[in-house]
């Protein structure tokens, strides 16, 4: 029973430990320094023009632990969660095709919807528990911090790389269903997630970019406020549906497609 | 014997009561510039030990891998144990144990772990024939694959296609990387399999080891099948090679009007020829001279391979 989704486990098991325990360490470390740098912060976040202030914090309160979350960890910790993303998910089949290990898991009785399914499965387990390592990371350095927050909150802030995360892999995957090598796999993913980033991070500064940034779920990620307003409904379903459109899209094309020896 | 420009008789392929357990009709994988399968009609017969021989990118490999629908045809059809690889490849690859040319196994797990996880894939294998061939192997189980020399890695892959005692083995290459003796026991095992009643589909362009434990071979080349027979009747039609001990001189250019002589090299009074087809006509031009002395050339199937490589090269 979901024997591919534990081989995939097993094949990524070093990466997924060493992931988790960087990210913990980083959400822990980032916000037991919050009560201590929050004030330094707040003369310098100030002085900054709006439009730069916008960019780096969606216009967030840096005084308060939640607007010091989004400026200090949600404006970039996308960019990490990406990274492993989109290298597992090229990974999943054209990694495997590369490496010759996905002839042996296609030359068995298997279909192969049922092998992306369970390969795509186990990868967002493992996005969820980097997730869960974040928010564990923020448990703990809330208590050494002395952070006065709710832990369903804090909760809830690591649980919010989840969606964005698990799209990244779904581009990803889409591109090892299409492609034949783990480089090739991972570019279109990798693009978008370099150009999506940017243009976020840049609309507020570049009128001709404010429509675009609709487009890069890094505005819908940033916009979120898991810590006080709780799950975000269109950041969570739209960013889910959309991943769930591109899983299917790949299905249909690795079922098509020539496996290379 | 089959062949591209004619169709002779064939002992088991002529057979019509045997169980098909393969069949290709115009079976075509068009990579491009030349490159790939073209129109493959192949009948392989259950209990029957096949080789596919040919050189590297004669479409060995591309074959196989049409047969367990890893890639899809261009054009043609295949039916392997009765199922199109295309739409029944679950149940077909159920009944099929699988070698890839240069198997690639998962670096970090043990033999044994991976040979475990496979059998669950599998929905369960016989444990005591998995356990059997290990020890006849002598295959290391319990070492993560990456610290595996590349025969014991094969080994492991040969187990993967064993071990659940499959009705028809496809092997691309199965004997690469093992030492000699573990090549004759592989040629045994092939064998043990085709006594009982399974089918045999093997890759190589190790001459001699199709030579052991093939009933019949299929020599491709550039895509195509050039030519289909079994071992003998590849002997049978290809060109002998006598050499002749004279007592007295002779005439070097007459035993090149002999019909069926191909090529003739004098040596003092020994003489090499080469001939196709009946040896009669030879013999009796021969027979006319005091004969001290002859050899006939058995030659091994690498040779005939090699001619007819040549031959249809310059056709």
């Amino acid at each position: 029973m979901l024997e591919v989704a534990r081989l995939t486990w097993r094949h990524q098991r070093g990466a997924l430990i060493g992931w988790s325990l960087a990210l913990l360490a980083l959400a822990a470390l980032t916000i037991a320094f919050y009560p201590s740098i929050s004030a330094q912060y707040k003369d310098v976040f100030e002085a900054m023009p709006e439009a730069l202030r916008e960019a780096f914090g969606g216009g967030a309160d840096i005084t308060t632990l939640e607007g010091f979350l989004v400026v200090e960890w949600m404006s970039y910790i996308a960019l990490a969660y990406a990274v492993f993303a989109v290298s597992q998910g090229a990974r999943s089949l054209a990694g495997e095709e590369q490496d010759g290990t996905l002839d042996l898991v296609l030359a068995l009785p298997l279909g192969r919807v049922r092998v992306l399914a369970e390969k795509a499965g186990a990868l967002l387990a493992s996005l969820l528990v980097l997730s869960l390592a974040s928010s564990l990371g923020f448990l703990i350095g809330g208590l050494l911090g002395g952070v006065d927050a709710e832990p369903a909150g804090l909760v809830r802030m690591g649980l919010s790389t989840w969606p964005v995360s698990v799209l990244f892999l779904s581009m990803a995957v889409l591109g090892s269903a299409a492609f034949h090598g783990r480089g090739t796999a991972s570019l279109p993913a990798t693009l978008y997630v370099v150009a999506a980033y940017f243009v976020d991070l840049f609309a507020p500064l570049v009128p001709g970019l404010a429509d675009l940034r609709y487009g890069s779920v890094f505005h819908y990620f940033g916009e979120s406020r898991p810590l006080s307003e709780g799950i975000d409904a269109v950041y969570w379903g739209g960013t889910l549906a959309a991943s769930a459109l591109l899983l299917a899209a790949a299905a249909a094309l690795f079922q098509q497609k020539d496996i290379k020896g | 014997m089959r062949t591209d420009r004619g169709t002779y008789n064939t002992r088991r392929a002529e057979s019509g009561a045997m169980t098909l357990a393969l069949e290709t009709r115009g079976l075509t994988k068009d990579y491009g510039s030349g490159r790939g399968l073209f129109g493959l009609d192949l009948r392989v017969h259950a209990g029957e030990v096949y080789g596919f021989l040919g050189p590297n990118g004669a479409g060995k490999t591309t074959t196989l891998r049409l047969l367990l629908d890893l890639i899809r045809p261009t054009r043609g059809d295949a039916r392997v144990l009765g199922l199109d690889p295309r739409h029944d490849g679950r149940a077909l690859r159920r009944r099929v144990g699988y070698l890839p040319g240069e198997p690639a196994l998962y670096p970090a797990l043990t033999g044994r772990d991976l040979l475990d996880r496979i059998a669950r894939l599998r929905g369960g294998v016989d444990e005591r024939l998995r356990d059997d061939l290990a020890e006849r192997f002598r295959a290391e189980l319990d070492v993560p694959v990456q610290e595996l020399s590349s025969g014991n890695r094969q080994k492991v892959a040969l187990l993967v296609a064993f071990q659940h005692d499959p009705e028809m083995l496809i092997l691309d290459e199965p004997t690469a990387g093992l030492d000699p003796l573990m090549q004759q026991e592989f040629l045994d095992l092939v064998g043990e399999t085709r006594r009982r009643g399974r089918t045999v589909l093997l890759s190589s362009h190790v001459l001699s080891e199709v030579e052991k434990v093939c009933d019949r071979v299929g020599i491709l080349r550039n895509g195509r099948l050039l030519v289909e027979a079994s071992l003998e009747e590849l002997r049978r039609h290809e060109d002998h090679r006598l050499v002749f001990s004279f007592a007295t001189d002779f005439d070097v250019r007459s035993v090149l009007d002999v019909p069926g002589v191909v090529g003739a090299e004098r040596k003092g009074r020994a003489l090499r020829v080469t001939v196709h087809g009946r040896l009669d006509p030879l013999l009796a031009w021969a027979a006319r001279h005091p004969i001290m002395d002859v050899e006939t050339d058995r030659r091994g199937l690498e040779e005939v391979f090699m001619e007819h490589y040549r031959r249809q090269g310059r056709a």
